[in-house]
C-alpha cells in the first residue's frame, strides 16, 4: 500500500512541478527590478483640486557602497486625487517595481493635520507590504521639501532622518517617536492623542533640526509643542533619557543631566470631590555644568530647588493641553482602564477633563556633582 | 609398504579447483604413517603450516597422535558441505587428511591487517587509529575495547560472487530481539552480486533504491564502534573494508562526533550549537538568497538590501540561475579535491576558490554576497562530522532551491517542512528517524513495545 | 499523559492563534469575550480530561475500530462520515486562512493557485505519513519552533510601546455577559485532544491525566488563551482593532528587534506560524482521511494490485480545496467558520463523548457475559 501511495504522489507532484516550471515567474522578481521606496512626503496638491501631492525618495541602489562619494537617491513628485492613485501613477513612472516595503518614513504637512487624515493614512495601512513600524512626522516646511531634503552627515546606503527616529542613532529627549501602528492605533481608539516630531531642516548648514512636537487632534487644528515642553513630554511620557535641565536661582546657575525618570499618575473622582490627577515624578541624574563650586552636601537643595522648577515646568505642560483640550498623556486611556466598561464612559470623561486638576510632585535625586565639586 | 591411496574427497575437490597453479596437494609420509594435505599456496602462511603441522607430523609417534594433535589446535574447524569447503580452501584453509579423518585447519595468510589511522573522521582527542581492513583484527580491535561476555559474533558467509566473511556484532543484553532478527533476515536475503565494502553492503541492506539520507551509519572508528554496541545497536563487518556498519540509527547520530564524549561540556555545547547552525546554513542559506534578493527583498535589513541590490547590478541572470551555478562550480571542486592527489589539491582549491570567485564578481556574472555565500556555505557543510549526511544535504539543498525559485519565501519554508517530513517518515530498521533521544520515550507509543 | 497528546492540543492552539480566533474574539471584545474567556478555560479542560480518560478505556483502537466494535454500522458510518467532514473543514479554514494572510502580505502577486500548490505537494506528503510518524513530526517541528514564539512572545510583553491601559480597558469589560460566539471559538481553540479519534491508534498505553498534568496543561492555555485576545489589543488598540482582519500579523508587524539579523519581527513570526499551520493542516487531514477511508472503501478501484482509494480521496480533498480557496472571500469565511464553531463543535463534543460512553458500557457489558460464560 505505501509502494501506490509513493508513487501516485510521484506522478501528481510531477505534473503539479512541470505545469508550475511552465507558468513560474509570476512573483519572481529579482532585487535589482525593484526600487525601494525610502520615503513618502505627502502636501496638499496645489494643481488638483482636493488633492494631494506625493513625493516619493527612492534609493539608486549602487554596485560598490564603500566608494560611492555621495548619496544616491532619486525623487518623484505627483499631484492626485489621492496617494493610492498617485503611487500607482507613479508606478509608470519608473522602470522598476515600487517596493514599499522597506518604507520607514511618511512625512506629512502641517496644513493636512487639521483635515480629515484617515483617508491618505489609510493607504499604507490598509495594504499589506507596509511596515507598520515606519516613522510618522510632520514637516515644518513642506513635505516635499523635507523628503528631498539631504543633509551633509548622509553617507551612502543609509537614511539620515531614521537614525533620528529608531533609537540606534542619536538620543535626545526633544526626538518624539511616533511609529505608525501607534498612529493607528490612537488615531482609531478614544482616550489619547497622537504627537507627531516636526521634522524642520537648515539648508545654509544642511542639516536636519527634529526638537519640536505637535498634538494631533483628529480634524481640528492641532497643537503645538515647543521644544521646552516636548522634551518635558517626552521624558515623562517615554523615559527618554539624557535629559538636560538648566535652573537659574538667584545668582547660581546649574545644569543637571537626568538618566532616569519615573513618572506614576492615579485620576482620582471620588464623590464630592474635584477629580484630579495625582502625578508623582522622580528624577534621578547628576550636575553636568555650574557656574559656581558646588558642595555635595547640598545635593539635596540642589534637588528641591530643580524639583520646584520642574513641577512648574510640569504643571504649565499640563494646564495647556488641558485647555487646548487635547490628552497626549493617555489620561482618557487611564480613566478608561481603570473603571468597569459602560457605555458612556468616554462621554463622562469629556467632561470630567475640562475641570480636573492636576497635582504634580516632582522629586529630584542628585547622585552627585559630576567627577569634580 | 603398502602405498596408501589418495582420499577420494582430494581428488574430487582438486579436479574442480584446477587448473590452478598454486593449489598445492601434498603426501606426507614417514614409517608408515601417512597424512595428505591440500591448499591453496598464495593464501595459506607457509612458516605456520611448516610450524603447526608439518613438522609435529614428523616428530610424532603414531598416526593417532598427531591425528589427536591436529584435532587439539586452535584454529582447527569442523568440515563443511563440498561449497562451502571449496570456498574455505581458496580463502586460506588448508584440508588435511589421516586415515579416513579430515581435518580443516584456518592458516590464511593475511596482509592487509595492519590498523589504519582514521582518516575520515579524524578528531583532536580520543582514539587515533581506526580498525583494519581485516576482518579477524577488526574483531579482535572491537573484543578488546569491550570486554564483555555478552559481546556476540556471528559469521555470516555472504552469498555473492567473492564469498566474504560478513560478522554481525551485537551485545546480548541490550539489543532489540526483534530488530536484530530484522537485521539477520536483510543478511540471509542478501541477492547481489558483488559486495566490496560497507558502502555497497549497506544499500543492500536498505533494500530501498531511492533513498535522500543514509539509513545506516558507516564508520571507521573503533570507540563509535563500541559505544554503539553499547547502545545496543548492530555492528557488521565485512571483511576487506575498513569500516563497518552500525544499525538502526537516527539523524542525531549523524550530527554527532565522537569526540563530543571527550570535552568539558561548554565545548561540547559550542561545538554541538555550531554544528546544527552549520546544518542549517549549508542547507537554507541557497534557497535564502533565492527568496530573498527575488521574492521578499523586505525582510533584509535596508542597508543589506541596498548592498545586494547594488551588487547585482549588471549580473545577467535571475538569482537562481546565479545560485546553481556558483554551487555548481563549489561542488565541482569539492569533488574534484577529494579525487585528486593531495599534492594537486590544494593548487586546484586555490586556482578554483579564489580566483573563479574574484574573476567571476569582477565580470560581473555574480554578485559578491553570492561568493561570500557560496564560501560559507561550502565551509558549513564540512562540518557535518559524518560525510554521508553531509552529501545527502548536498543534493538536499538543490531540492530546496528548486522549491524556493518556484514559491519563493512560503515555499522554502514549507519545502523545509517537507523535509523535516521526509525525515520524520523515514526507518532505520523500524526505528524512527527523527526520534529525539528523549528518556522513557519508549513506553509511551505502541511501535516500540511491539 | 503522553507528551504526544500534549503537542496535539498545544499545536491546535498555536496554529489557530493567528488564524481566526482572534478575530472572532476580538470582534466581540465588548459583548461579552473575557468572561466566555473565564468560562471557557474550565469548560475546555474539563471536556478535554473526560475526552482523553474515556480514551484510555480503549487502548490501541481509534474511533472507527471503537465504532466497528460495539455499535452498528447504520450508526457507525454517519458518524464517521460526519466527523471526517468536520475535521476536513477545520483543515480547510486553516489552509485558506493562511494562503490569504501571505497573499496579502508576503507575495502579493503570487497567484492563489500558486500558493496552494505550495502546501498540496508537501501536506500530501505529510497526509500519508503514518500516525506514527506524524508524532515525531510534530515533536521536532514543535521542538523548533517553540524558542521562536517564546521570543516573539515575551519581545512583544516586553515591548514599551505595548500599551497596558488598552489591555485594562479590554479587561475591564469583564461585566458583560459571556457570549456564546466567543464561547465555541475558545472551546474550539482548547480542543486539540479530540483528535484522538485517531490517534489513540498509537496511544497503547493512554493513562489518565495526572493532577500534575492537567494544571500544567491548564497554566499553558490559559497563557495561550489569555495572550491570544490581550496581545494584540495592547498593540493595536481597543477599538482601533475592529477592522483589522488580522490581528496577530498587526501585532508583530508592531514589533522590531532594533539590532537584529531581520528587523521586522513579523517575518520571523508568519515563518514560525507557517510551519506550525502545515503541521497543524497535516494532523487534521490525516485525522479526516483516516475516517473516511474507515468509511469508504472501493474495493475494485485498482491499478494492478493497488488499490486507489486513498490516492482518489487525496484528489477530491485538494480539488475541493483549491475551488473552495479560489471563490471563497475572508467574509465567507468567517461566516462558515462561526457556523462550524457555534452549531457543529457541541454535535461533536456530545457526539464523540456520547459515542465513547455507550461504546465503554458494551465493552463493559461484554465483559460481563464473558466471564458468566
Amino acid at each position: 500500500m505505501p509502494q501506490t501511495k509513493k508513487r501516485m504522489k510521484g506522478f501528481y507532484s510531477g505534473i503539479i512541478v512541470i505545469a508550475l516550471l511552465l507558468q513560474t515567474g509570476c512573483a519572481f522578481k529579482d532585487i535589482d527590478k525593484r526600487i525601494f521606496v525610502l520615503g513618502v512626503g505627502i502636501d496638499p496638491s496645489e494643481k488638483v483640486e482636493d488633492g494631494l501631492r506625493v513625493t516619493l525618495k527612492l534609493a539608486k541602489p549602487a554596485g560598490d557602497v564603500k566608494q560611492e562619494a555621495a548619496q544616491s537617491f532619486s525623487y518623484l513628485s505627483h499631484d492626485s486625487d489621492s496617494v493610492a492613485q498617485a503611487f500607482y501613477d507613479m508606478e509608470t513612472h519608473v522602470d522598476k517595481k515600487l517596493d514599499l516595503g522597506h518604507n520607514r518614513s511618511i512625512i506629512l504637512n502641517k496644513e493636512l493635520l487639521s483635515t480629515d487624515l484617515d483617508e491618505p493614512m489609510d493607504f499604507f495601512t490598509r495594504r499589506g507590504g507596509t511596515q507598520l513600524i515606519g516613522y510618522v512626522a510632520v514637516a515644518e516646511k513642506t513635505a516635499e521639501e523635507t523628503v528631498t531634503f539631504a543633509p551633509d552627515t548622509e553617507p551612502p546606503a543609509t537614511i539620515a532622518l531614521y537614525n533620528f527616529f529608531d533609537d540606534t542613532g542619536t538620543e535626545s529627549p526633544y526626538v518624539v517617536t511616533t511609529f505608525l501602528f501607534e498612529f493607528r492605533r490612537q488615531a482609531l481608539s478614544n482616550g489619547k492623542n497622537t504627537v507627531l516630531p516636526i521634522i524642520d531642516f537648515n539648508e545654509e548648514q544642511g542639516h536636519f533640526i527634529v526638537n519640536k512636537s505637535i498634538v494631533l487632534k483628529w480634524g481640528e487644528e492641532p497643537v503645538e509643542l515647543t521644544s521646552s515642553q516636548t522634551k518635558h513630554f517626552n521624558s515623562l511620557m517615554n523615559k527618554a533619557s539624557g535629559f538636560n535641565y538648566n535652573i537659574q536661582e538667584d545668582d547660581l546657575h546649574l545644569v543637571l543631566s537626568i538618566d532616569e525618570v519615573k513618572m506614576k499618575y492615579k485620576i482620582i473622582t471620588d464623590e464630592g470631590q474635584t477629580p484630579r490627577i495625582d502625578m508623582q515624578i522622580t528624577k534621578t541624574g547628576v550636575v553636568s555644568e555650574s557656574n559656581k563650586r558646588l558642595k555635595s552636601s547640598h545635593l539635596q537643595k540642589y534637588g528641591e530647588i530643580a524639583a520646584t522648577d520642574i513641577e512648574k515646568k510640569v504643571m504649565e505642560l499640563l494646564t495647556m493641553l488641558q485647555e487646548n483640550d487635547v490628552d497626549p498623556f493617555g489620561f482618557g486611556l487611564r480613566y478608561r482602564a481603570t473603571r468597569l466598561s459602560r457605555k458612556d464612559i468616554m462621554e463622562d470623561w469629556k467632561r470630567i477633563y475640562p475641570e480636573i486638576e492636576f497635582n504634580v510632585q516632582v522629586k529630584v535625586n542628585l547622585k552627585g556633582t559630576g567627577i569634580v565639586e | 609398504m603398502p602405498e596408501t591411496k589418495v582420499p577420494p574427497l582430494f581428488n574430487e575437490l582438486s579436479t574442480q579447483l584446477e587448473p590452478t597453479e598454486d593449489l598445492i596437494q601434498t603426501p606426507l609420509h614417514i614409517k608408515g604413517q601417512h597424512a595428505f594435505l591440500l591448499y591453496v599456496k598464495s593464501v595459506v602462511e607457509g612458516d605456520k603450516l611448516q610450524q603447526t603441522v608439518i613438522r609435529p607430523f614428523f616428530e610424532m609417534a603414531s598416526e593417532e597422535s598427531f591425528a589427536s594433535y591436529i584435532q587439539s589446535l586452535p584454529n582447527q574447524t569442523k568440515i563443511p558441505d563440498k561449497k562451502e569447503l571449496l570456498i574455505n580452501i581458496s580463502s586460506g584453509f588448508v584440508l588435511i587428511a589421516i586415515r579416513e579423518n579430515h581435518f580443516l585447519l584456518d592458516i590464511s595468510l593475511v596482509s592487509n591487517n595492519e590498523v589504519q589511522d582514521t582518516m575520515v573522521e579524524p578528531t583532536v582527542h580520543g582514539p587515533q587509529k581506526g580498525i583494519s581492513e581485516d576482518i579477524d583484527t577488526t574483531l579482535n580491535l572491537i573484543r578488546q575495547r569491550y570486554r564483555k561476555p555478552s559481546l556476540k559474533i556471528e559469521t555470516i558467509m555472504a552469498d555473492d560472487n567473492t564469498n566474504r566473511t560478513i560478522a554481525l556484532l551485537y551485545d546480548d543484553e541490550r539489543i532489540d530481539p526483534d530488530m536484530l532478527k530484522q537485521v539477520k533476515d536483510r543478511l540471509d536475503e542478501l541477492d547481489a552480486p558483488l559486495i566490496q565494502a560497507a558502502g555497497d553492503l549497506q544499500h543492500f541492506i536498505n533494500k530501498r533504491k531511492f533513498t535522500l539520507f543514509p539509513s545506516t551509519l558507516i564508520t571507521e572508528r573503533p570507540d563509535r564502534i563500541v559505544y554503539n554496541l553499547n547502545n545496543g545497536k548492530v555492528v557488521i563487518a565485512i571483511d576487506g573494508s575498513p569500516d563497518v556498519i552500525i544499525a538502526p540509527v537516527i539523524f542525531f547520530d549523524f550530527m554527532s562526533s565522537m569526540e563530543d564524549n571527550y570535552h568539558v561540556f561548554s565545548v561540547t555545547a559550542f561545538t554541538i550549537f555550531l554544528r546544527y547552525t552549520g546544518l542549517f546554513i549549508c542547507l537554507l542559506l541557497p534557497s535564502l538568497y533565492v527568496a530573498m534578493t527575488s521574492y521578499n527583498p523586505d525582510i533584509l535589513r535596508l542597508e543589506l538590501a541596498l548592498t545586494v541590490a547594488g551588487g547585482r547590478i549588471g549580473v545577467p541572470y535571475p538569482s537562481f540561475i546565479e545560485v546553481f551555478g556558483m554551487l555548481f562550480f563549489m561542488e565541482l571542486l569539492t569533488e574534484a579535491s577529494m579525487r585528486l592527489p593531495k599534492a594537486v589539491s590544494g593548487t586546484a582549491t586555490t586556482v578554483g576558490g579564489l580566483i573563479l570567485g574574484t574573476a567571476a564578481t569582477e565580470a560581473a556574472l555574480t554578485s559578491t554576497i553570492m561568493v561570500i555565500i557560496i564560501s560559507a556555505v561550502a565551509i558549513s557543510t564540512f562540518v557535518i562530522p559524518i560525510n554521508e549526511m553531509s552529501f545527502a544535504i548536498r543534493v538536499i539543498r538543490l531540492f530546496l532551491i528548486v522549491y524556493t525559485a518556484l514559491f519563493g519565501m512560503v515555499g522554502l519554508l514549507v519545502g523545509f517542512i517537507g523535509l523535516v517530513m521526509l525525515l520524520a517518515n523515514k526507518e532505520s530498521l523500524g526505528v524512527p528517524y527523527l526520534r529525539i533521544p528523549w528518556v522513557n520515550k519508549n513506553e509511551e507509543l505502541r511501535m516500540d513495545k511491539r | 499523559m503522553s507528551r504526544f497528546l500534549f503537542y496535539l492540543i498545544l499545536i491546535n492552539m498555536l496554529a489557530n492563534m493567528v488564524a481566526l480566533t482572534p478575530r472572532i474574539l476580538i470582534l466581540g471584545r465588548d459583548s461579552g469575550t473575557v468572561l466566555s474567556l473565564i468560562l471557557a478555560l474550565p469548560v475546555g479542560m474539563a471536556i478535554t480530561y473526560i475526552i482523553i480518560s474515556l480514551f484510555t478505556h480503549f487502548p490501541g483502537q481509534g474511533l472507527p475500530e471503537i465504532l466497528r466494535e460495539h455499535t452498528p454500522k447504520w450508526i457507525a458510518t454517519p458518524i464517521l462520515l460526519f466527523f471526517s467532514l468536520c475535521w476536513y473543514f477545520a483543515g480547510l479554514t486553516i489552509l485558506i486562512i493562511y494562503t490569504f494572510i501571505i497573499i496579502r502580505l508576503i507575495t502579493p502577486d503570487m497567484s492563489i493557485y500558486t500558493i496552494v500548490l505550495t502546501f498540496i505537494i508537501v501536506i500530501t506528503y505529510g497526509i500519508v505519513m503514518t500516525t506514527r510518524n506524524i508524532l515525531y513530526l510534530s515533536e521536532v517541528i514543535l521542538i523548533m519552533t517553540v524558542p521562536f514564539i517564546a521570543f516573539i512572545l515575551i519581545k512583544g510583553y516586553f515591548s514599551p510601546e505595548l500599551n497596558w491601559d488598552y489591555v485594562r480597558i479590554a479587561a475591564m469589560h469583564i461585566n458583560q455577559f459571556p457570549s456564546y460566539r466567543s464561547f465555541s471559538t475558545l472551546l474550539y481553540f482548547v480542543m486539540g485532544a479530540a483528535n484522538l479519534v485517531i490517534f489513540n491508534r498509537y496511544f497503547t498505553n493512554l493513562k489518565k491525566p495526572t493532577r500534575k498534568s492537567m494544571v500544567l496543561l491548564t497554566l499553558i492555555s490559559t497563557f495561550i488563551v489569555l495572550t491570544t485576545y490581550f496581545l494584540p489589543i495592547g498593540f493595536g488598540g481597543f477599538e482601533a482593532l475592529d477592522n483589522v482582519l488580522y490581528p496577530w500579523i498587526l501585532t508583530s508587524d508592531s514589533m522590531r528587534m532594533k539590532y537584529g539579523i531581520i528587523e521586522r519581527v513579523v517575518f520571523v513570526f508568519i515563518g514560525t506560524f507557517l510551519a506550525l499551520a502545515v503541521l497543524s493542516m497535516t494532523i487534521i487531514w490525516h485525522v479526516s482521511l483516516q475516517l473516511l477511508s474507515s468509511v469508504i472503501h472501493f474495493k475494485h478501484l485498482k491499478w494492478r494490485k493497488y488499490n486507489l482509494t486513498t490516492p482518489l480521496l487525496i484528489v477530491c480533498f485538494w480539488a475541493i480545496a483549491l475551488y473552495i480557496t479560489k471563490k471563497i472571500t475572508i467574509h465567507g469565511l468567517y461566516k462558515s467558520v462561526r457556523v462550524f464553531d457555534d452549531f457543529f463543535l457541541p454535535i461533536i463534543v456530545f457526539v464523540l463523548i456520547g459515542c465513547l460512553l455507550l461504546a465503554k458500557k458494551g465493552a463493559a457489558s461484554k465483559c460481563r457475559k464473558l466471564k458468566k460464560g
